[in-house]
This record gives C-alpha cells, structure tokens and sequence, in this order.
C-alpha cells in the first residue's frame, strides 16, 4: 500500500485515526498497541509472509536490548561488547541474505566461482535496510544505556509506526521514545489532525503531480543510454534528478505529515538539497537522517579512534598539526571513503552504488582538502553582486557533481552509466538545444534571427515527442526547487517536525489555519486525487 | 572546576582546532554559527577535550549536545564522576 492510493486515503488511514483515538480514550498503552497492529496490517498489505520477517526482528532486538540494559552487566564490558557483537550480527544476517546474496552469487557466476546452474532470487523485504539499521542503532544506544523505560509495545511502535517503517527516516530512540511514553501524544488535537493532513497534502502533490508524471519517460531515457545526443541526454538527466527530488521529498513530507495527525513528530529528512553551496552542505539536507546515522555510528567513532591514536602517538589536534597531508589522509580519506562506501551499498548491491559513493567520497575529500588547504577569505570585500555571482556558482557546480553522481545512481548497470555521462559530454554528438515551445514563438517574432536559429544551422529546437521531456515542465519543477519556500519553511510556524527551522520565508508562503489555507489545499489534494490512478511506487522503496 | 572556568579552556582548544584566535565561545553558540566547525573539526575539538580534562566521552552522549553550554555541562559532570 502506498501513501498515494484511494485505498490508503479512504481505508486505512481513517480507521487508523479513529482507532488510535478511540483507544486513546481507554489508555495510552492501548492506543500505541493500535498502532503497532495497524503499521503491521500496513505491512502485511504488501506482503503478509514478510510480517513474521518484521516481528522475529523486533523480539529479538528487544530482547538483545534487554539484556543489554541489565543491571549486572553495568560492569562487564567485555560481556556488553560481545552482545552487542551479536545482536548486529542477528541484524546484518537477514539484510545480507535478501538484499546481498543474489548479487553476490552472480558475481561469483560470472567469474566462474560457482556453477552456472546454482541460482538464488528471493524478493526483498520492504524496508528491510531501514528497519534493520533502525534496529542496529537501537543497540547501540542500549549499549550506552539509553531506552531503559520502553516496553515491547512501545519499542514495536518505535519501529514499524507506518509514516516511516519503508522509507525512513531513519529514526534514534531519543527521537521517539519520549513522545510515545508521553500520554499526551496521543490525545486527540485539531490543530495537529490540520497541520499534519497540510503537510501531507504538500508532499502528496509533489509525488503525484510532479514526480510521478516524469517516471515514464526517464525510464525510456534510461532504458537507451547510449542512443541520445547531447542536450537529450541532459534532459533525461535532469528529469531524473527533478523526478528523484520530488519523490523523496514528496515522501518525506507525507511521512512527516501523517506522523503529525498521530500527535508524533519526526526529525525533517530533506531540506532544499539542490540548494546547497557544497557537498558537505549537500550531505546535511539529502536524506539528512541516513547522514546522520552514519555519521553517528561509522564516522565518528572510526574518526575519533583514529584521532585518538593520533594524540596517544604525540600529535595534538591543533589546526597547525593537522594541516598536514598525512593528517589529513587519515583524519579525512579513511573516515570519508568507508562511510560513503557504505552509504553506497545500503541502496543495493550493485556495482552502480558502489561507485556512486565513490564519487561522493572523492567529492567530499575535494570539499574538505579546498577547506583546509585552499585559499581563505577571498572575496570579503567584493560588491553584492559579485557575492551573488558566487553563491549562483557555487550552488551550479554543486549540482552538477550531484547530477552526475545520480546518473550512476539510477542506471541499471556502470556501463549504462557511463553511456550517458559520455552522451552528455557530447560523446553522441550535438543535437539541437531545446526549448519550451511558449519560447519558440516568442523568438518567431524576431524575423532574421528565428530563421538563423532554427534554419540551416539548426541551434534551436522544440521537442516534439511524447518520449522527451518537455524542457517548459522542467524548467518549471527547476523553479520551484532553486526559488520557492520548501515545506517545513512554510510551516515553521507550527512547528510540524522534531527539527528546529527558521521562520523566515514570504508572508505570502507562510501557512496559517485560515479558510484561505484550508480551500487551497483542499483544491490541491481534490487536483491530486484526479491524478492518483497514475501513481508509481516511491523509488526509495527498493532500498 | 567550575563552569566559568572550563569555558575558558575550552575556548583555548576550540581557537586552536579552528584557527580563530578572536573566537568568543557563549552557552548559546551552535555549529551552525561558526563556518569552520564542521564534523571534521567537531571530531578533533572533542578528542583534544578528552585529552585536556582526562576525560571520555561516549557517541550518544555527544549527539544530544545542542551548544556549547551543553557541553560545558556535560564535561562538568564527567570531572565530578571521575573525583568522586
């Protein structure tokens, strides 16, 4: 079952709502029990075979987390380490099983390790890589004697709770387990029931009227990688990128949305990446939770253990020691590689993502090694414009490395990948640069120029089929990405999500619960519903 | 150690870490605040804190700091742990 489906809208989430509040009425243990049963038949949608799947994982992480919060084993560390050890282990057995193994027998196949004739397919489990890393960094916090006070109901609803069991965020103990011990979460408010469904409403209208009419022809594009010239290429490329943008964020938002209407609030997951000024920037908006977890769990304690040899071996950590390459590899490299190899991988098996956290690996070390070595404080005294000038540069080759990176990404093979990235560079030849047709006739005006434009030399052209994206529908998704308010600037206000956001968007943008509001959104969703018979699947669900 | 008192030391380390001599440290001042704070620099601000006050600090514990009085807070409350 999808967010954007007749039977998720008028089925399951209304007897979802009412059941939690009406439970509520009884007590909070017994709406949160509600809860969980309902995320599971939300699961069991899908699947109902991959519910045991779900439950075994949580009984056991529940029960490894117990007896990592024991009283008498305060003291053995040694014990801890080892249940700790193998409570990961118990998580990454499933997660290598289902997701890695077919890949990997197929590796070893083609460079004749094993027979031909032994295969392996199973499907995956919906959401598997997010409640299993969920699930790791539950015991890591039980490990650091965090969630003592959770029971098994509330600890099944800190994991399946539907807005974010298939695709994130990626949610710490801390985040949630407070509220859902708080029997105040689940008293029924309007204000919540209203700022949730405008929120929900918002991300709805991304997927449906700005992600999904995009799939089918970035499919095409990607299915032909080779076969396009230059400026076909790059609208492929760049309706991927909008189409990806407007599908995660659309989730993220619906997600954040319905959690809301259930009295939770969850961490924002996504915040105008497209707008960041570089790649560091970009990792603290893109998927913010999954940098976050990662950054929690590898980085920082493969970072601090290699500092901390550092300072035992006589270096100190000041600016002036660690402006050394040799700091630098192993303070930097080392930490930044792994962690993206391993972002790499957690979206699939394939080689493509191997080397998509590659590139983002190597453009993370540029970024770093330009901070620390790079020139400092030029263009302080620069006019206004100027500034402006680089801000607008900065945030165009940002974008460029990442649509590059996303090209690896959403290619089915490297060889794939690389068709287009060549096709790009104009290794297909040049085609014609296209425009929207409203430019076209703007520019039939102008007599002697049309004709030098679009004559002989043939500069400019409007794409005519179906299986192009149109540059106009692009350009507008561009512009609501790059210069208008996201959605939780809109909501500030309101405080919709765990994460604090400034309040500084136009007034004109700003929501407030007044019957303008409510038409214009209720018009949206209305706009919505007429669309949803075309609703894909979220690209986030295959991970 | 009083509050006061780690607050300046810690203003030592951060003004070596990010090579600012005329940074001011305040309960209030975030990462976000400061361009040069970044995770990279965060990582070696809180190892040559260990260092300095002989102390440890776990990865959870370090998460839920929101500013630096937290974490003068916190770096407090490990010295009394280890006199004790």
């Amino acid at each position: 079952m999808v967010f954007a489906s007749y039977n998720f809208l008028f089925i399951f989430l209304p007897i979802a709502l009412v059941g939690y509040y009406l439970a509520a009425k009884v007590g909070a243990t017994q709406a949160i029990a509600w809860l969980v049963l309902a995320s599971l038949a939300f699961y069991a949608a899908w699947n109902p075979a991959f519910v045991i799947l779900l439950v075994c994982s949580i009984a056991f992480n529940f029960a490894i987390g117990r007896m990592l919060l024991a009283p008498e084993r305060e003291e053995g560390t040694k014990s801890r380490n080892r249940l700790l050890f193998i409570g990961v282990a118990g998580n990454l057995l499933p997660l290598v099983f289902f997701k890695y193994l077919g890949a990997m027998l197929s590796f070893a196949r083609s460079i004749s390790l094993v027979s031909p004739e032994f295969d392996f397919k199973v499907i995956l489990p919906l959401g598997i890589s997010f409640f299993t890393f969920t699930q790791i960094g539950y015991l890591v916090d039980c490990h650091d004697g965090e969630g003592k006070d959770l029971d098994i109901i509330r600890y099944a609803a800190f994991v399946t709770f539907f807005p974010y069991l298939i695709a994130g965020p990626i949610l710490h103990i801390r985040d949630i387990g407070p509220q859902l011990l708080n029997p105040d979460s689940c008293r029924l408010r309007f204000r919540n029931l209203s700022i949730g469904a405008s929120f929900f409403i918002m991300g709805l209208a991304k997927k449906v009227l700005l992600a999904d009419p995009l799939a089918e022809v970035v499919g095409i594009g990607f299915a032909h990688p080779g076969d396009f010239r230059m400026f076909t290429t790059w609208l492929y490329a760049l309706a991927y990128s909008v189409q990806l943008y407007f599908d995660f964020s659309g989730y993220s938002d619906m997600a954040i949305g319905l959690a809301c209407m259930f009295g939770i609030r969850i961490p924002i997951n996504f915040n105008s990446p497209y707008k960041s000024r570089n790649i560091i920037d970009f990792w603290q908006r893109w998927h913010i939770t999954l940098t976050r977890y990662l950054t929690l769990l590898l980085y920082n304690p493969l970072a601090m253990y290699i500092t901390r040899r550092r300072m035992r071996a006589g270096h100190d950590a000041s600016h002036r020691d660690n402006r050394t390459v040799g700091a630098f590899g192993s303070l930097v490299v080392v930490p930044i590689f792994l962690t993206m190899i391993l972002a790499g991988i957690w979206h699939g098996a394939g080689f493509q993502f191997l080397l998509w956290g590659l590139m983002h690996g190597v453009y993370l070390t540029i970024n770093h090694s330009w901070r620390m070595f790079g020139p400092k404080a030029v263009g302080k005294d620069w006019g206004r414009l100027a500034k402006a000038g680089v801000v607008v540069c900065k945030v165009g080759v940002t974008y460029l490395a990442v649509l590059a990176a996303q090209v690896m990404f959403r290619a089915s093979s490297v060889g794939a990948a690389m068709q287009m990235l060549g096709g790009m560079i104009g290794l297909h030849g040049i085609d014609a640069f296209p425009v929207p047709g409203s430019a076209m006739t703007v520019l039939r005006h102008l007599g002697p120029l049309h004709k030098f434009l679009t004559g002989a030399h043939h500069l400019l052209t409007v794409p005519g089929e179906d299986s192009v994206p149109a540059p106009a529908s692009l350009a507008l998704r561009f512009f609501i990405v790059w210069a208008l308010p996201n959605s939780q600037t809109i909501m500030a206000k309101f405080s919709p999500t765990l994460t604090a956001i400034r309040d500084n968007g136009p007034r004109l943008l700003t929501w407030q619960p007044t019957a303008r509001w409510a038409l214009a959104l209720g018009i949206l969703f209305a706009v919505c519903l007429m669309c949803l018979h075309q609703t894909k699947v979220f690209l986030y669900f295959q991970f | 150690m009083e509050s006061p008192e780690i607050m300046e030391e810690l203003t030592g380390i951060f003004r070596d870490v990010l090579n600012d001599e005329s940074l001011k440290l305040t309960p209030e001042l975030t990462a976000a605040d400061v361009p040069q704070w970044d995770s990279f620099n965060h990582i070696n601000i809180v190892a040559a804190t260990e260092v300095h006050f002989g102390i440890k600090f776990k990865t959870a514990e370090l998460e839920q700091l929101r500013n630096v009085g937290e974490f003068v807070k916190l770096i407090d409350s490990k010295q009394k742990l280890k006199h004790r």
